[in-house]
């Protein structure tokens, strides 16, 4: 008996003894996921940390439906919010009618959130991508890590770049932040353009031409990308400096016509872009075989053309509710319910983004913009049912919800590309077109104009009116002649880059936007625009808490 | 020769098993039928049992000593027992619990009429706590004790589910009312925001080591809860350690209290067998009132008017000659649900084993959803001599849910709850062609049913072995292994259908996703018992246990399948390989603990009692500097009773005051929280270039916090036990404060902090990235009332008990936030808040003052009707900007709370609480003659509901059936451009208005209107039974034959307008925010049904 007492204790003794070392028994690293300290040693590791900068353009609702819809366009005199009447996501309505506050559930914060998390993504990547070495990985590439360091750069100044034309002045954060930084207070705008310009001087050096990169990196940032937004920090700043003089907000800027136009012309030059069409070419697209260029940029043949200086890569990727590479702008604009030829009422997108009665008007007749972006009750689309039969959107209750009767038609898909093969809602495979090369040239034109260069404006301005012309067969728009003015210039803008995220930015950097944007809704409710209050979208109010006031809104928000 | 008879009995067990595995139930009856002893050579000898008092004991164990001949006392105490020749000159053993075992020479003698004598030591119940046992009138902390007999009073399918309304703090829901649905369960109210389950230990073990899944909600639908599939009849009894002092010994994972479940093992004596049969038909109890096909033609066509009152798009069916189809009896059906339940147990002075058996199946009261379950336990314990004990037990448990996933049932967008209520009531099922007729807006809820293969199969495998030795008088070592394996297959398969554009599926696919779970656990504990000085008694205890456990899980999805037979529902039988979809997700993730604890248990005369807990806890979530947690606790008792001026009180039998102080904790949410990791398994950072090779992103996505610790729970408890009546009558009662501090909350950062997720992303982005810190604090105040009545002799048996349960929440700190959260349907955001001062999850709203009437309008410059007697304020261009600018006679008048002249989100408040004031359940049970009645009571008292189902039902604007409420809305008489009146309208109502473009928002604002009072008091469970008397059964070797009838649910007395007002967590919600969310009713959840049932219970 002692016997077995004895033994029993020798083994408890050996257990107690066996987790005597418990503190390794209990450090237990994660398994199955990587740790910081080690993921960014290798290339495969930089390749994944760019990847994922760049997938923050398709988080659903950020870029596409409330950056480009919301805030550019639907907040504008371009487009309504239609969709489904007054309270459909109230926050893009509140928008819609200048009403918004700082503490709207979404519409600011997912901007400056999302905005944000892609800096830091960058941020990580331009730390950590420096220390790869010969040492931490055989297969290290110093010049494509180069490459990668400019693509980072770049994503981070469009990113700011943004949030300024939302916020206005916003942090800068050139670094991972420490948990002391998370509260720093709003920089002026001018200096968040020094980090943006500093970036864009890197990615400038480093990266290759879009054509360069070829068609298997056709989504990533190119050297004529960078040139472009440098050249569009230039207008903004010009823009600010003339229309806005001794506003503190735009403390320190000046006009410098001179670089918009040089940077601007440089892409013109590259020899990497053109129109889209220019020449009258015609397209064979679903929509017809003979589809003109304008037209065709907004279609899937569309994608990665040769308008596209830097896209957003949308694919259906299937990959269920959100983590989709697709865009939801097909689902959210498509019309509300179609008629069948048996008079049916079928349902069918929401009906987001529809053409303003100003911008229905302001069409030149005949103007083929008009069709490639206007929805009317005449228009026939592909069938729900088959390909071959086209039927007509009904309006119906469309203007029940909001006095409206157009659709918009840029971010359209048939049946075949997207409504049969979606697999989600928001699986639209359009790109979108963050800086196209029409929206360059007009840069060109609106610096040639304010240099005094009479001659070159009215030569940019007719190259956009070309192509137009050339997309139809009516003659029309015919070449501006004389001298070319500044509502010219806002014409030509606002009819070529209709509902595609630019004219609210456009208003406020031309301060005209009280003169464009103070009119009456199609459901009888009257907008009040008033500046400086409403030139920039006040920062939520959860983000000015959560830094302990260091965040502060402009006047007239606070 | 001792080795042999050891041997024998060793292969007498083993048949037994193998009978009991190849055998339907009924083969063995019959085989146990057959053990009963069969007429042989020598005699029969008879007797009766009595007490001391002359009261006859029926249920007594007598047996021949050393033998497995026996049998049991009658219901007047009478026994009768044939003796075999070889055993005439044996013993005669009389055995009963709480008495003193009486053993008497067989001798000649053929009557024995025997008085036992009451066991004052064994009286005195015994309950389990946490390693170890104690007299329960020498317990010092709050621990409730339910014997198995209430357990299996009503039938549940999990003892979790049995637990409900049992004991005084313990509030237990059922989450929804699917076949094998999860349950809820809290102990002393919500003291964290991260999820309040306890601790589950069944016989010593907790039922899951891994931390995230040691919960008893943990993966719901029993891929990790062996608590909900452990049978009922399988347990003798459960104890539930409430206060800090008692589950203190549990160190990290008592916090929330700690359920310890004993389970059933064989006695010495004869082997005894027992068969239970029920089956029960089960109903919806209550129906949601909606349109029939007129009313929702009337609403559409006011509608019409409202719209458009010169062309009104009117309701073009005819309403006269409209069917009507009730979809909720479509949809719902009588569901069969079937128990079976087997047990053999028995034993002799060596060994005692116990198996049982049990199968369910249970149709669930919406088609195509079912649950079957069958479970598999054996035990033994082996006494290798008088020194050293070994034994083991071994629980299997197969269960398969078809149907939904649990989650989808509780959310309210594309489920079939959710589609089934606004569903025309003019449409069937199917056309004529039995094609799905297809709904103008939404789908037809037989679609959903018809499309559904979903079976989740579980199989949990729960294994312990255990020695005990004890090499000196009171000194026990207790060793304790214990291995699990949890194995889970989800089988998914979708067929192509097309019913509408938003509803169809073009492709088939089948999807695969298998969870393992792995762990195992050892502790090791000696106890030494001492007295000295005659008065002075203490115990000693003292031990160590470690855990592992792992996860690993892994999804697999295939699209394009040959055909669409079950037998090609495999991924070989996939034509298509290359679509994206088809990618295979898994994961893993591993935990481990570490524990030295200690007790020491002191008592002078057993009337000054003290116990003192500690326990160090260490655990692999937390970093090298934080690992370690120290959990102490002690209380005292002091058994007035036994003071001898208290002594001779003729009505007072028992009396004790308790005082407890103990320290507990919780464990951190998610295993990682210390750990910067880096995700590269998100779809979401992922990016395509070429426009076709998707490439792989990464990024991290939780912000690490490198200070994480323990969530701690401080308790303190005064109690008191009265017993009255030779404690026929007892009554205890518990006040409790319990404080949790450093509770984990996802502490927001700023966006510049770079990890900025929304809320509703969460998931697709890889979890709450936000840092979990430890700051807040949650305060629950208490008290617990039980009283109990008993009367156990005589003819007229009968008991009674009451318990019932009053806390009080609040919010300490939450460093300054509020934790704004939850949405309803598309409409209803942030309905509740958790803010500092108040109760968690209060409802959130807007406050009404009734609706405006027409005297309230006016007439604008621009020909538009506006309230004039409302706030307003100008704008800087001299507009009038009124309060509700929209608003029109029958539309609700919010309060401007604040009196800024705005009606916004600064005029919310807080509206209600879905807390109850107080929770209690009742039981009674009569027993006469051989029939027996019980009744269960339980009910839930001063809480509030916010009925989104109300809220949804009442849109005007999307189309499907509605709510008859709609009928008596407000509507102002309607003219059409000539003046003709179109619509007389309906203006002597307080029902806001019919507006289908709803420029109030009526429906979009969270407004008290939506709230209800979710007090209820339910008829959980009646039976009535009836014994058939012994004289008849025994002939054909029956002990006892037990046949019921019974209903669950027969009746709630509720006000609660919807579904159900027992009100479950809201699964879809991820675990952090169920609690903030407790108390609302989105509509979807699968209801509860009532059952009847009829059974039969044989002992022999």
């Amino acid at each position: 008996m002692k016997n077995i007492i004895i033994k029993y204790l020798n083994i408890l003794l050996a257990g107690l003894l066996l987790f005597g070392c418990s503190e390794e028994f209990l450090d237990l690293k994660p398994i199955a996921q990587d740790s910081e300290e080690t993921f960014y040693s290798t290339m495969d590791g930089a390749e994944k940390a760019i990847t994922a900068c760049y997938s923050n353009f398709c988080l659903e609702k950020t870029w596409d439906l409330t950056i480009m819809m919301t805030l550019g366009s639907i907040s504008s005199d371009d487009s309504e919010a239609g969709a489904g009447g007054k309270d459909d996501v109230i926050e893009f309505q509140h928008v819609d009618q200048m009403r918004h506050t700082p503490s709207e559930a979404n519409v600011f914060i997912w901007p400056w959130g999302y905005c944000f998390r892609a800096i830091n993504h960058c941020n990580i990547a331009i730390e950590k991508l420096p220390e790869i070495s010969k040492e931490t990985d055989p297969a290290f590439n110093a010049s494509l890590i180069r490459k990668r360091l400019g693509e980072a750069k770049f994503l981070r100044a469009i990113n700011y770049f943004v949030l300024t034309q939302i916020f206005g002045g916003v942090p800068v954060m050139d670094h991972v932040p420490l948990p002391t930084e998370y509260t720093k207070g709003r920089d002026d705008i001018i200096d968040v353009y020094k980090l943006i310009r500093s970036d864009l001087r890197f990615a400038m050096t480093v990266l290759p031409e879009k054509s360069q990169w070829g068609e298997s990196n056709a989504g990533r940032a190119s050297k004529g990308a960078a040139t472009a937004l440098m050249a569009k920090t230039f207008l903004y700043e010009s823009s600010y400096a003339k229309n806005y003089p001794g506003d503190e907000r735009f403390a320190g800027m000046t006009q410098q016509w001179d670089s918009v136009l040089f940077f601007a012309e440089q892409v013109m030059n590259s020899g990497e872009y053109e129109l889209l069409g220019i020449n009258g070419e015609r397209f064979d697209t679903w929509w017809s075989p003979e589809t003109g260029g304008y037209r065709c940029i907004f279609l899937t043949r569309g994608n990665n053309s040769s308008e596209g200086v830097f896209e957003v890569q949308n694919v259906q990727d299937g990959q269920e509710w959100f983590n989709t590479r697709g865009t939801a702008l097909v689902r959210w604009t498509a019309p509300r319910e179609y008629i069948d030829n048996n008079g049916n009422h079928i349902e069918h997108g929401w009906g987001w983004l529809c053409p303003s009665p100003q911008l229905v008007a302001s069409y030149e007749e005949g103007d083929p913009r008009f069709k490639a972006t206007v929805m009317t009750a005449d228009d026939s689309i592909p069938s729900m049912k088959d390909d071959s039969t086209w039927f007509k959107p009904s309006m119906e209750e469309l203007y029940d919800r909001s006095g409206l009767s157009w659709y918009g038609r840029k971010y359209e898909c048939n049946y075949n590309e997207y409504w049969k093969s979606t697999k989600t809602w928001m699986d639209g495979p359009l790109d979108l077109k963050l800086i196209r090369f029409a929206d360059v040239v007009l840069w060109a034109a609106e610096a040639a104009y304010n240099l005094n260069d009479n001659a070159k404006a009215l030569e940019y301005i007719n190259m956009v009116r070309t192509r137009a012309r050339n997309s139809g067969d009516t003659g029309v728009p015919a070449d501006l002649t004389g001298t070319v003015t500044m509502d010219d210039i806002v014409y030509e803008r606002y009819i070529e880059l209709a509902m595609e995220g630019h004219r609210f930015f456009d208003l406020v950097r031309w301060n005209l936007a009280e003169q464009y944007l103070n009119h009456t809704l199609a459901d009888g409710d009257q907008i009040t625009f008033e500046s400086p209050m409403y030139d920039f979208f006040p920062i939520p109010i959860t983000e000015i808490d959560l830094s302990g006031n260091n965040l502060k809104q402009y006047a007239g928000w606070d | 020769m001792k080795k042999n008879l050891w041997k024998l009995r060793l292969k007498t067990v083993f048949i037994v098993l193998l009978i009991m595995f190849t055998g339907s139930y009924f083969t063995c009856i019959a085989a146990s039928g057959n053990s009963t002893p069969a007429q042989q050579q020598g005699k029969v000898i008879t007797g009766t049992i009595t007490t001391s008092e002359g009261e006859k004991l029926p249920g007594v164990n007598v047996v021949i000593k050393g033998t497995t001949i026996g049998t049991v006392t009658d219901i007047d105490g009478n026994f009768s027992l044939a003796v075999p020749e070889e055993n005439l000159s044996g013993e005669l053993q009389v055995s009963y619990v709480g008495y003193l075992t009486e053993t008497l020479d067989i001798g000649g003698q053929t009557e024995f009429n025997v008085t036992l004598i009451p066991d004052l030591q064994q009286l005195e119940e015994i309950v389990v706590i946490g390693y170890g046992v104690q007299k329960k009138s020498d317990l010092t902390g709050a621990v409730a004790s339910i014997s198995g007999e209430k357990l299996v009073e009503v039938p549940s399918i999990g003892v979790d589910q049995a637990l409900q309304g049992r004991a005084a703090g313990v509030n237990v829901i059922s989450n929804t009312g699917m076949p094998g649905g999860s349950i809820s369960i809290q102990i002393r109210g919500i003291s964290s925001i991260n999820g309040n389950q306890p601790l589950v230990i069944v016989d010593g073990v907790p039922v899951s080591i891994d931390g995230n899944s040691d919960r008893a909600d943990a993966g719901y639908n029993g891929v990790n809860n062996l608590f909900g599939s452990l049978n009922p009849n399988d347990v003798e009894s459960i104890e539930v350690l409430k206060d800090a002092s008692s589950a203190a010994i549990y160190g990290s994972s008592g916090g929330n209290g700690v359920i310890l479940i004993t389970t059933k093992k064989g006695k010495a004596g004869k082997i005894t067998s027992n068969f239970n049969f029920y089956r029960g038909w089960q109903k919806p109890w209550k129906k949601i009132d909606v349109c029939n096909s007129q009313e929702y033609a009337q609403i559409m066509n006011w509608i019409a008017i409202i719209k458009n009152p010169d062309d009104p798009d009117y309701f073009s069916l005819q309403p006269d000659t409209l069917p009507n189809y009730d979809w909720q009896d479509i949809m719902f059906r009588t569901a069969v649900m079937d128990n079976y339940d087997f047990s053999i147990s028995g034993g002799n002075d060596v060994s005692t084993y116990r198996l049982s058996t049990s199968y369910i199946t249970q149709e669930g009261i919406l088609n195509n959803s079912d649950y079957k379950r069958l479970t598999v336990r054996i035990n033994s314990d082996h006494k290798l001599s008088n020194r050293i004990n070994i034994g083991e037990d071994v629980n299997f448990a197969y269960s398969k849910t078809n149907g939904f996933d649990e989650w989808v049932y509780t959310q309210e967008y594309n489920t079939p709850m959710a589609n089934i209520l606004p569903m025309y009531p003019y449409l069937a099922p199917y056309d004529e062609n039995g094609v799905w007729t297809k709904p103008p807006v939404g789908s037809n809820p037989k679609v959903a049913e018809d499309v559904l293969h979903e079976q989740r199969y579980r199989y949990n495998l729960a294994a312990n072995t255990y020695a005990e030795i004890s090499p000196l008088k009171g000194l026990t070592f207790t060793s304790r292994v214990h291995g699990g394996l949890n194995f889970g297959l989800d089988d998914i398969f979708k067929p192509v259908y097309d019913h509408v554009p938003t509803d169809k599926r073009e492709v088939n696919s089948v999807e695969n996703t298998v969870t393992r779970h792995l762990e195992w656990s050892w502790q090791n504990y000696g106890t030494y018992n001492l007295s000295f000085l005659s008065n002075h008694n203490i115990t000693l205890m003292a031990g160590m246990e470690s855990g592992y456990g792992k996860n690993i899980d892994i999804t697999g999805t295939r699209e394009g399948l040959i055909n669409e037979t079950p037998e090609m529902r495999y991924f070989n039988a996939s034509l298509n390989d290359t679509s994206l979809n088809q990618l295979i997700e898994g994961g893993g993730d591993e935990s481990s603990r570490y524990a030295y604890f200690g007790r020491i248990n002191y008592d002078y005369k057993g009337k000054y009692l003290l116990t003192a807990n500690f326990r160090r806890d260490g655990s692999s979530r937390f970093g090298p500097g934080n690992r370690y947690g120290n959990f102490p606790s002690f209380s005292v008792g002091w058994k007035f009773s036994e003071e001898e001026f208290l002594r001779n009180l003729p009505f007072l039998s028992f009396g004790k005051l308790r005082f407890g102080w103990g320290s507990t904790g919780a464990n951190a949410p998610g295993l990682y929280a210390y750990y910067a990791r880096v995700n590269s398994t998100l779809s979401a950072f992922n990016y395509i270039f070429d426009r076709s090779t998707l490439l792989t992103g990464a990024a991290p996505v939780q912000m690490p916090n490198r200070e994480i610790r323990w969530e701690t729970m401080i308790m303190t408890n005064f109690g008191i036990d009265l017993g009255f009546f030779d404690n026929k009558l007892n009554f205890t009662a518990d006040y409790f404060i319990k404080t949790s501090k450093d509770m984990l909350i996802y502490q927001p950062q700023p966006a510049l902090s770079g990890i900025y997720q929304y809320e509703a992303d969460l998931p697709q982005l890889g979890g709450d990235a936000r840092p979990i810190i430890n700051i807040g604090s949650i305060e629950n105040r208490g008290l617990e009332l039980t009283v109990g009545y008993k009367k156990m002799s005589g003819s007229l048996r009968q008991s009674a008990d009451f318990n019932i349960t009053f806390v009080k929440n609040k919010v300490l700190d939450l460093k300054g936030d509020s934790l704004i959260y939850g949405d309803v349907g598309v409409n209803l955001h942030d309905i509740t808040i958790t803010k500092e001062g108040y109760p968690m999850g209060q409802f959130y709203g807007y406050v009404t003052d009734g609706i405006f009437s027409e005297e309230d309008a006016a007439i604008d410059s621009r020909g538009r009707i506006y309230i004039w007697n409302q706030p307003f304020t100008i704008n800087s261009v001299g507009d009038t900007i009124r309060a509700q600018r929209n608003a029109a006679p029958g539309d609700i008048r919010y309060k401007d709370l604040n009196n800024d002249s705005l009606i916004n989100t600064g005029d919310r408040t807080i509206i209600g609480s879905p807390i109850p004031k107080f929770v209690l359940g009742f039981s009674y049970n009569v027993e006469y003659k051989g029939f027996d009645l019980n009744l269960f009571l339980q009910g839930s008292f001063g809480n509030k509901i916010f009925n989104g189902t109300k809220n949804w039902l009442y849109n005007q604007d999307v189309g499907g059936n509605r709510s008859p409420d709609l009928l008596d809305q407000y509507r102002s008489p309607v003219y059409d451009s000539e003046g003709n009146l179109v619509d007389a309208g309906n203006t002597n109502t307080t029902m806001f208005r019919l507006d289908p473009r709803g420029g109030n928002g009526n429906l979009t604002k969270p407004s008290d209107v939506f709230l209800e009072d979710g007090s209820y008091l339910r008829l959980k469970n009646v039976q009535l039974g009836y014994t058939l008397p012994a004289k008849l059964t025994q002939h054909v070797g029956i002990e006892a034959l037990r046949i019921y009838v019974g209903a669950k649910n027969l009746f709630t007395i509720t006000k609660y307008t919807g579904f159900d007002p027992e009100i479950g967590m809201n699964i879809a919600t991820p675990e952090q925010q169920r609690n903030l969310l407790m108390g609302t009713d989105k509509g979807a959840t699968y209801p509860q049904p009532r059952m009847y049932l009829t059974g039969i219970n044989v002992t022999f």
